[in-house]
């Protein structure tokens, strides 16, 4: 077989070979629904190496507080191999329009860090959906942290609320796989 | 000779055992897999939700619910921040 015969069938290997590892890394997720009261609001696909935290409605009573009240279902997804990225969900009760959630997010801030300040606002498309998205950064447990939070109209009353969390010192690579959680998301009817 | 094949056998299970706690001590503990750090922005979401308003409860429990609920889950680390008490 002449040299250029083999070049072009190697390369034609290679290609295929490529496909399919591309093909391979797209479609190895796994697909979560989010609920509440039985109902899916959303589903997201979960990277491969990613670990997953869902809670449920629950009640809670701070130490120091003497009243427990009901909380939403927390959905939390984080690398396996990286403890400072963090992406969450949470369909919060009673915030019913984009406009509502723009409140929770001004209550939501100093529980999830010190100091925070805002350097982005943006209206996108997220699953087909309108979102509204902050992005900026802050500090938590002595460190510096970036966060981009979004809203998303969900059918119905609801919206989703979602938040990212990157510790300085994070790994680059890590963001295409929070880049494929916002890109799987879709709202349920 | 057979003194010899007892020795050998020990030898070989000494080392067979070697190897076993070897590959054992090389597996990933389950329960340490990185996930304690971010805890504590799981936690501040569940109570942003126990500290904002809520919509006024229901009169009755609804219809159906389990007779034996699950055991309560473990208690989340403390909150960092305290919004001032509703009005």
């Amino acid at each position: 077989m002449s040299f250029p015969k083999i070049y072009f069938r190697l390369r034609a290997v290679l290609g295929v070979v490529g496909f399919l590892v591309l093909a391979g890394g797209a479609f190895a997720q796994t697909p979560m629904s989010y609920t509440v009261n039985g109902k899916p609001m959303f589903h997201v696909d979960v990277p491969d190496f990613w670990e997953v935290r869902v809670g449920g409605p629950r009640k809670l009573t701070p130490v120091g507080e003497d009243t427990e009240r009901d909380v939403a279902r927390v959905m939390g997804l984080q690398p396996e191999a990286a403890g400072n990225v963090w992406v969450g969900f949470i369909v919060p009760r009673g915030v019913r329009t984009l406009e509502e959630g723009a409140d929770y997010v001004r209550e939501i801030g100093p529980h999830l860090m010190n100091d925070a300040e805002i350097t982005k606002r943006e209206v996108r498309r997220i699953g087909g959906r309108t979102a509204h998205s902050i992005s900026g950064h802050g500090r938590r447990k002595g460190k510096g942290v970036q966060f981009t939070a979004v809203l998303i109209d969900l059918p119905g009353p609801h919206i989703a609320f979602s938040v990212t969390v990157l510790e300085n010192g994070f790994d680059p690579d890590l963001l295409g796989g929070i880049n494929a959680i916002y890109a799987s998301f879709k709202a349920i009817q | 000779m057979l003194h010899l094949m007892i020795r050998n056998k020990s030898v070989i299970t000494l080392t067979a055992l070697s190897i076993a706690a070897m590959s054992l001590s090389a597996c990933d503990d389950v329960y340490a897999s990185g996930s304690v750090s971010t805890g504590v922005y799981y936690d501040s979401m569940m109570y942003n939700d126990y500290y904002r308003p809520h919509p006024p409860a229901r009169p009755n429990p609804p219809p159906g619910r389990p007779v034996h609920l699950p055991a309560r889950p473990a208690r989340p680390s403390p909150p960092m921040h305290r919004p001032s008490p509703r009005r």
